[in-house]
């Protein structure tokens, strides 16, 4: 097994987990145009419920917990959307004051889960789960493979259903201009609770996946937020294709940058990377959708 | 309750220099910036390198370099500023913070790596002695009257007003003939100086720097200040810096662990931030318009 087949195996399955991470990120912000930073932290909420209510070893406990993690970081989702950020608008704040109660959210999130759930860092018992088992000289994991189906089973998904139901050209609509989508009738509330579910389902997954890698600390929603949110910027306007590859490229350049620097200096060579991605190409890689058709 | 006030005054110093120098940024150029952190650490990291070398164990010199540093770095980020906006700019501010962070923990020549350069002597200020607290505490007061009145005379100047001019139209202000290249670097170098000075400040005070102190979460932290305290007011920062800053030592009269104590203080300005926010946008300051409209009989106040 050489370094390129452990970059390939690593920059795949975390990829894919900032793949959805991103897909969440970019349904929320495309659609509301809140940068919404508490994702992060909403997230490791989410996969902190999957954990605590999760013991043993059962495969049904482990999908029960993890849907329960995904509720509530949905409810939070909607409550933070619903709340704060609907009382700031209808208040006439700006994005930037919307951001700060969102930093403020995400703040708030990683105390109060250690109020709650106790100081210590958290860890699934999936021992099977994380075996590295080698694919054509791959070391590949079990749950590197689950991370990698979900991630694009969600991305086909999404964009099918933004292409093709009534919920997803009401979710483009609303995008484009949200005005004139109520002035029409659309029934915008409905709407927004699909895309507060589609952001909390992603956030409290990729979250949870990453737990399972490494741990589960309160403050681990930060790196999280910022990988989903430079691929959603950087990725291009409506393009949910665009966010979803640059993220998959974001997961690639942590071992990347590992082997071809050195691990204590991959973060620089990763966030130096980013950097030079915004300020030199700020309007993104655009993969877009196409136009809403009128039926 | 016994608290240390010496303490609490000399760091409450140092935090509004620090979130005095983010207000300009955020208050005039209307960009919120989330690198702060970072350019207090040059100016940290920039005492403790002439501090543990040997060449000056002068405040004023390295204050000097420190500034010249974040003034560099500042025209870099200015630059930035210029060509992504908004939401760009906040993801580009953040990943600069991580950046320079992770280059100050990894560069150990420098920062010393994880565990930071301690025992720095006590400095001198243009020859001067500092001698405990007490000689803490008026050179910072020095220091903050001048960052003080330097605010007061940007905030009223006519460059004030043509850069906060700029934060809300920059079209508009290009229209007029103004340049957003040199009113945008301009205060951005100003504000990475004072952050530059008061990480100075700071690592002579507590004659220790490490890069775990001067994390993302310092950065929010400093914003809080600023937006609790409010945005583009002088005295908010301080309002700011005070409540921040005092918070630590009363919950740690409470009878609760320290990291009970370290949750309930995040959490407290996690949850200020939001409602202030969303209550009073214009920081605590508004409570000061509040309650002169209240009195009757005073000018602008209820008839």
């Amino acid at each position: 097994m050489d370094e390129f087949q452990v970059i390939v195996a690593q920059g795949l399955t975390f990829g894919a987990l900032y793949g959805l991470a991103a897909l969440g990120f970019a349904i929320l912000y495309h659609t509301t145009k809140v940068f919404h930073i508490a994702y992060g932290a909403i997230g490791v909420l989410g996969s902190f419920v999957a954990v605590v209510i999760y013991s043993g070893n059962d495969p049904a406990k482990l999908i029960l917990s993890v849907a329960a993690g995904v509720l509530a970081a949905t409810v939070v989702t909607i409550a933070v959307f619903q709340g704060p950020y609907r009382w700031l608008e209808n208040k006439g704040g700006d994005r930037l004051a919307i951001f700060v109660a969102s930093l403020g959210i995400a703040y708030s999130i990683p105390p109060l889960l250690i109020l709650v759930f106790g100081p210590e860092i958290r860890s699934y018992s999936i021992q099977g789960l994380v075996n590295i088992r080698e694919v054509l000289g791959f070391p590949f994991t079990s749950l590197g493979f689950i991370v990698i189906a979900v991630s694009a089973v969600s991305l086909i998904g999404l964009v099918w259903a933004l292409a093709n139901t009534r919920w997803g050209y009401q979710v483009r609509a609303l995008a484009s201009n949200r005005e004139l989508s109520q002035l029409v009738g659309a029934r915008t509330d409905v709407t927004l609770l699909g895309v507060y579910a589609v952001g909390g389902l992603c956030c409290a997954l990729s979250a949870t996946f990453l737990g399972m890698f490494t741990n589960i600390t309160s403050a681990g929603g930060t790196g999280l937020a910022l990988y989903a949110a430079v691929a959603v910027i950087a990725g291009g306007l409506q393009s949910y294709t665009g966010g979803f590859f640059l993220a998959v490229a974001l997961g690639f350049l942590q071992p990347l940058m590992s082997t071809l620097i050195s691990s204590s200096w991959a973060t620089v060579g990763v966030f130096g990377t980013v950097l030079i991605m915004i300020l030199l190409k700020p309007a993104g890689i655009q993969f877009r959708l196409p136009k809403v058709a009128t039926r | 309750m016994n608290l240390d006030w010496g303490d609490i005054t000399a760091q409450l110093l140092v935090f509004f220099v620090l979130a005095t120098s983010l207000n300009f940024v955020i208050g005039f150029a209307k960009t919120l910036s989330i690198h702060h952190a970072a350019l207090f650490a040059i100016g940290a990291f920039t005492y403790a390198n002439f501090a543990t070398r040997g060449w000056s164990e002068d405040l004023i010199v390295a204050i000097a370099a420190a500034g010249i540093l974040g003034a560099g770095i500042s025209v870099l980020l200015a630059l930035g500023s210029l060509r992504v906006a908004g939401d760009y700019f906040i993801v580009a501010s953040f990943a600069f913070q991580l950046l320079a962070v992770s280059v100050l923990y990894n560069w150990t020549a420098v920062s010393g790596g994880n565990y930071g350069l301690f025992g720095l002597a006590a400095p001198t200020f243009a020859g001067v002695p500092i001698e405990g607290v007490n000689g803490f505490i008026v050179l910072f007061a020095l220091l903050a009257l001048i960052t003080l009145a330097f605010s007061i005379w940007l905030r009223r100047g006519p460059y004030g007003r043509i850069v906060r001019a700029m934060g809300e139209s920059p079209s508009a202000l290009a229209t007029a003939g103004f340049g957003e290249l040199r009113l945008k670097t301009g205060i951005f170098v100003m504000s990475g100086v004072l952050a530059a000075t008061a990480g100075a400040m700071y690592a002579s005070y507590l004659g220790i720097a490490q890069t775990g102190s001067f994390g993302v979460d310092v950065s929010i932290l400093v914003a809080a200040m600023v937006v609790i305290g409010g945005v583009g007011s002088a005295v908010g920062s301080l309002l700011g810096a005070a409540l921040v800053v005092i918070s630590q030592p009363l919950l740690s009269t409470l009878d609760i662990s320290t990291e009970t104590s370290a949750a309930l203080r995040q959490l407290f300005f996690g949850l200020t931030l939001v409602v202030v926010v969303t209550v009073l946008p214009r920081g605590l300051v508004q409570l000061g318009d509040l309650g002169r409209r209240l009195v009757p009989g005073r000018v602008g106040g209820a008839r």
